[in-house]
């Protein structure tokens, strides 16, 4: 499989990773108030962190979020047990034009946007039943470090 | 005096908006989308500005010559945007402030830069870079 690079705004944090083909988009709180938006999230293998270690920051129990501490761009989302990480796809070189999976945490979507086009779209609830059946348990409900 | 309060993810940084907030006009420059990792850079801007009411956390990158960004450098929450060492007329992530605060988009701005994978509903006006250029006479 091919390898794709990114970096983040300053370029002091660089990194090669899997190839990326879909995109989900989380509404959460927690997600909108760290991202200034929905977070895009692009699951990603296999990434190779090159340059400025990223700045991390344990937003909840089961995961914790990484950004570069010399221009604050936003890099993942990563779960602390398994160490599954989510990165911002826009951080990527050549992104071109992926699919658009899903939206998470609609419940908790403002009304006053929307993204145009069908894809399924998840409650928050709806989300973690569905972890939880592929899992066989279930991640504890995120909540703010304060 | 008192404002609508703002904060980010982890309350390190804290601030207060002054008067009216306007509509939200989400930016989808290739900068803000690679730096806020929300798609588009979703901000409001208030009628008497910003002022902070703690900030020791909070950092500025200077992302080209007519912006810098402001974040917190304990949590990496995406908060501001600002024309280099303007004191207060800052654009503030709408996510930041009290849920129901933002509840309309006033327009789209820089939407020659979108992907063509995403795109919103709404019927806002989109202003391409060359008409956000042109309306800020730089």
């Amino acid at each position: 499989m091919s390898r794709m690079t990114g970096r983040c705004l300053c370029g002091a944090v660089r990194f090669e990773t899997g190839a990326v083909d879909e995109v989900d988009a989380c509404h959460c709180a927690i997600c909108r108030r760290w991202a200034a938006g929905p977070y895009f999230a692009a699951k990603a293998e296999g990434i190779a962190w090159q340059g400025t270690a990223p700045a991390v920051y344990r937003s909840s129990e089961h995961a914790e979020r990484g950004f570069c501490a010399a221009c604050g761009t936003a890099l993942f989302y990563r779960f602390v047990e398994t160490g599954e990480t989510l990165i911002n796809p826009f951080t990527l070189d050549g992104l071109g034009e992926p699919s658009f999976g899903m939206e998470v945490f609609v419940d908790e979507k403002p009304e006053f946007y929307a993204f145009a086009g069908d894809r399924p779209r998840r409650t928050g609830a709806e989300l973690i039943a569905e972890y939880m059946a592929a899992q066989g348990e279930g991640p504890r409900a995120e909540e703010e470090s304060q | 005096m008192a404002g609508l309060r703002g904060r980010c993810l982890c309350g390190a940084v804290r601030f207060e908006g002054r008067g009216a907030p306007g509509g939200v006009t989400p930016c989808h420059c290739g900068q803000c989308r690679r730096w806020s990792g929300g798609g588009p850079f979703m901000p409001v801007h208030f009628a008497g500005g910003v002022a902070l009411a703690e900030g020791a956390a909070l950092a500025w990158y200077r992302s080209s010559e007519t912006g810098e960004r402001g974040f917190c450098s304990h949590c990496g929450s995406s908060l501001f945007w600002r024309r280099p060492g303007d004191p207060g007329d800052w654009a503030v992530s709408a996510a930041a402030l009290p849920e129901g605060t933002a509840h309309r988009i006033a327009r789209h701005v820089w939407v020659d830069d979108r992907p063509g994978w995403y795109d919103f509903t709404d019927d806002a006006p989109r202003l391409t870079a060359a008409e956000c250029l042109r309306e800020d006479g730089t």
